[in-house]
């Protein structure tokens, strides 16, 4: 599901941010990518979504090959995955119901599906009671769970989150980690970017370490 | 200030500017459409005199009466005698020289004549045309000597005219230009306002079209507005000024050339707005800087 080979990636002609970067996970695996701050791992992932080209080196996700993805085709092959940032990146002046709904809305699902499949998906990060709020007035931990609600909503063949416990109490980020685990059972492939090794180890999942950019 | 406030108190001053920059134009219009009427009506060129040899029989002048009332542009013939014109000169003159003697010289010195009235349609350079064919017509008539229409007067008032509409030509395309480019980068910093919104619609799969599909709708509203507020805005302009100033415009019996836009020219005007919206946001819109290889 998510092929990487001799990955590359150098800022500046100087700041080698990963080094021959090799991996390979497989369809329905769940995968923590563990690692201190600024050991690469948000680059990989911007690299997994095609948000950023590498340098050199090969990428092939949901059996897209991004070194050879046109334009045109970046928007279809996001749709096959869900991205939760460390950031959230809510629509600010939309509210919880139409934040998660977005996915949905562009792929051009229609009305009642998405009502339905919205609650459903509010209801697994428990935020179903505040839908109509706007993203300012939800805490940092109910704005992760929007944000893992909208990466979830259209059941993407492939979720990679950044650090999506980052901002949760010990109690939720097990209850993020269950609603990952539940989404990966259904065959989902799930790549978490953590540096929660408490939470890792608890977990028994297959680990994937970076330091430097070098795994 | 929340995000929304932001957000619409941005839509609020793009449209205020536009609609402060479109009605620049739009008055500019109407004030140069009614100057045109205004200096065609001082140019008098509503009249052409049609001079009569002296030997001309009443049944030829009949003749003569007839084919001129049957040309183009022809409104109405007045066949002034011999006598008649002299009455008239004696009555323009009457200040200057008190005793205008020897009647009989002057009945023989002044020719008899048609005075004919001009239908005026178009613009001052076509009813210009129209007078000329009209008075080369004229002047191949036997019964005709001579046709005065003023030709040098109305020939310099032509060329003053064309200065007048290459100097508005030119301020036109100044102001269209200025009010394009004002309106373009107030949409251009619009969208970068909206750049996360972008990120975010880019991150989830929607394509370019599905994107830049809500910044032309967009566009294409606040040009539509800001047209709909400059058009009422310069109306009612032109009322006020129409009502302000009613005495000085019946003294110099222009009340009736004065108008606003005809039903055409409004939804020409309308068309301009929305399209100068549309091209601002579309050029905008594809040249945005796409933070994902898009």
């Amino acid at each position: 599901m998510i092929e990487i080979s001799h990955l590359y990636k150098t800022y500046n002609q100087k700041f080698h941010a990963l080094k021959n970067i090799s991996l390979e996970i497989n369809s329905g695996e769940f995968v923590f990518l563990t690692g201190p701050s600024g050991a690469g791992k948000s680059t990989i992932f911007k690299m997994i979504s095609g948000y950023e080209a590498p340098t050199s080196g090969n990428i092939k996700v949901a059996n897209y090959n991004l070194g050879k993805l046109s334009n045109k085709d970046i928007p279809f092959f996001r749709r096959k995955l869900g991205v939760v940032f460390q950031d959230f990146k809510l629509l600010l002046d939309k509210n919880v119901f139409d934040n998660v709904s977005l996915p949905l809305l562009v792929q051009g699902y229609p009305d009642n599906f998405i009502k339905r499949r919205v609650h459903e998906v509010l209801d697994t990060v428990g935020l179903l009671h505040k839908k109509e709020q706007l993203p300012e007035c939800l805490s940092g931990g109910e704005q992760q769970r929007v944000a893992i609600a909208r990466a979830i909503v259209h059941q993407p063949g492939v979720i990679i989150a950044d650090e999506p416990t980052g901002n949760l109490d010990p109690d939720m980020s097990h209850h993020i980690i269950d609603v990952f685990e539940k989404v990966c059972a259904q065959g989902t492939t799930v790549f978490i970017a953590t540096h929660d090794l408490e939470m890792v180890k608890k977990r028994n999942k297959r680990v994937i370490a970076i330091k430097d950019g070098a795994i | 200030m929340n995000f929304n406030t932001q957000k619409a108190f941005l839509k609020f001053t793009t449209v205020l500017i536009t609609t402060a920059g479109l009605s620049l134009i739009l008055g500019f219009f109407v004030f140069f459409k009614n100057l045109n009427r205004v200096i065609t009506v001082w140019g008098d060129v509503e009249k052409v005199t049609a001079y009569l040899n002296s030997d001309v029989a009443l049944d030829e002048v009949q003749e003569a009466r007839r084919k001129i009332e049957a040309l183009d542009h022809v409104k109405k013939v007045t066949f002034v005698t011999k006598e008649q014109a002299v009455e008239e000169f004696k009555t323009q003159v009457a200040g200057f020289l008190h005793d205008v003697k020897e009647e009989g010289s002057l009945v023989q010195l002044m020719p008899s004549y048609f005075e004919i009235e001009v239908k005026v349609n178009g613009t001052f350079d076509e009813t210009l045309v129209a007078i000329k064919k009209m008075a080369s017509t004229l002047e191949e008539m036997k019964v005709i000597e001579e046709v005065s229409y003023g030709s040098l007067w109305l020939d310099k008032y032509s060329q003053f005219i064309e200065y007048i509409y290459s100097f508005s030509g030119v301020i036109g395309m100044i102001l269209v230009v200025t009010v394009f480019l004002v309106i373009s980068n107030l949409i251009k910093s619009n969208i970068y306002q909206r750049a996360r919104e972008i990120e975010i619609l880019e991150i989830i799969g929607a394509t370019k079209s599905y994107i830049r599909k809500p910044f032309l709708i967009e566009g294409l509203f606040i040009g539509l507005v800001s047209g709909i507020i400059s058009l009422v805005l310069i109306f009612s302009l032109f009322r006020f000024f129409n009502v302000k100033f009613e005495k000085q415009i019946s003294f110099f019996r222009i009340q009736d050339i004065f108008s606003f836009l005809s039903t055409w020219e409004i939804i020409a005007f309308m068309l301009f707005t929305s399209t100068i919206g549309l091209i601002s946001s579309y050029i905008n819109i594809v040249r945005f800087k796409w933070n994902s290889g898009q």
